[in-house]
């Protein structure tokens, strides 16, 4: 039972990277890619999280923290080249 | 008898996160602009992100017992770390999409093209 | 000088233990010598005043802060999006949201917590004359005072507790 639980939540979050790649390919400005790269990523820590539970093993868990941090940067980075300057001004 | 609580509010958790998260999703495929589609993504990151590795961290702890308190900490972690940075990413990318001049098309007052910034 | 330096060692252990993921005797090691070496480096830029940091009172006013964001207001802003999101039924403005905090953090935190809730998110900063400039999806009236009834009150006054 709890099984198939755990398998259709991770039905339904592999969903929702599904549908926000069609943004993240169609989506008429970078910041909408952006947008659509927010979720994915996000998304991505929680489905790592749930195979960590599956798989009994705390060491996806760890990439799961260190895939938000190195979206928080890249998202960053992103803003101050869209504005037009470097990193470090 | 604490294992089986911890087990049904980490599915609850993790089953509402998983609503949230495809609402979100449908959301920023339907919104018509840039601005608006940033409250779609929210529901997803707040709702679809945080609240499910909460459920995990519940979750794990209910399955393995002792042996998942590892997975529960870290999941906690990455929950706390997601709350307080997804804010400052969502901000940084609107200030600079506001300053380059992206359509804001369905609005019907702006106070920052009033005062000018 | 010490209650900054080993708050700051304590902060900077917890996110490298979270970092490496296991309990074991060197983590334990390796992450207080480093801890400390950070606490040393940057204790001025993350705590300014000692008293503050020591004071349960405000501690206990975060927990507050958490427990009534999360059970109440979250829940509300998500309700709200989640019917928009099938109705599309949209009025978006940006509208000037006033503010009278005077510490960067509360200004952050107040900020943050505007842009965690669904519906609400904050577009730009006018730190000379206190404005937040808030993109709300649904705004009847686009009145400093209506806006910051509706946004930033309730927001202001938890953190005015323990951040300021």
């Amino acid at each position: 039972m709890l099984d198939i639980i755990l398998l259709f939540s991770l039905g339904m979050f592999i969903t929702t990277i599904t549908l926000s790649m069609y943004r993240m390919v169609v989506g008429p400005t970078i910041p909408d890619r952006m947008l659509a790269l927010d979720v994915i990523s996000y998304t991505l820590t929680v489905v790592m999280g749930i195979i960590a539970v599956i798989s009994g093993s705390p060491y996806l868990i760890v990439i799961s923290f260190s895939l938000a941090l190195w979206f928080f940067i890249g998202a960053l980075y992103v803003a101050r080249y869209m504005e037009g300057e470097q990193i470090g001004d | 008898m604490v294992t089986e609580i911890s087990l049904v509010i980490g599915v609850f958790f993790l089953i509402l996160g998983g609503v949230l998260s495809i609402i979100g999703a449908v959301g920023l495929l339907r919104f018509p602009s840039y601005f608006v589609r940033i409250h779609a993504v929210t529901v997803s990151v707040m709702g679809g992100s945080v609240v499910p590795l909460i459920g995990v961290a519940f979750l794990s702890y209910g399955v393995h017992g002792q042996d998942g308190i590892v997975t529960s900490l870290g999941a906690l972690g990455t929950a706390a770390f997601i709350f307080l940075t997804a804010p400052v990413s969502s901000h940084a990318i609107a200030r600079a999409a506001s300053r380059m001049r992206i359509p804001r098309e369905p609005l019907e007052h702006d106070h920052l093209e009033e005062d000018g910034r | 000088m010490l209650v900054k330096t080993l708050f700051t060692a304590f902060v900077s252990f917890l996110v490298y233990v979270s970092l490496v993921g296991s309990l074991g005797t060197d983590e334990l090691i390796i992450g207080s010598v480093i801890a400390a070496i950070v606490g040393i480096m940057t204790r001025n830029l993350l705590v300014s005043d000692e008293k503050k940091v020591l004071d349960p009172r405000r501690w206990l006013n975060a927990l507050r802060y958490i427990a009534v964001y999360w059970f109440y207001y979250e829940p509300i802003a998500h309700w709200d999006v989640v019917k928009r999101v099938f109705t599309m039924n949209l009025r978006p403005s940006i509208v000037r949201v006033p503010y009278s905090i005077n510490t960067e953090y509360g200004v952050a935190a107040v900020g943050n917590s505007i842009t965690n809730t669904p519906g609400t998110v904050v577009v730009d900063v006018d730190e000379r004359r206190g404005y937040y400039y808030v993109h709300w999806i649904n705004a009847p009236s686009v009145e400093e005072e209506f806006c910051y009834n509706n946004i930033s009150k309730g927001f202001e006054r938890l953190v005015r507790r323990f951040l300021c």
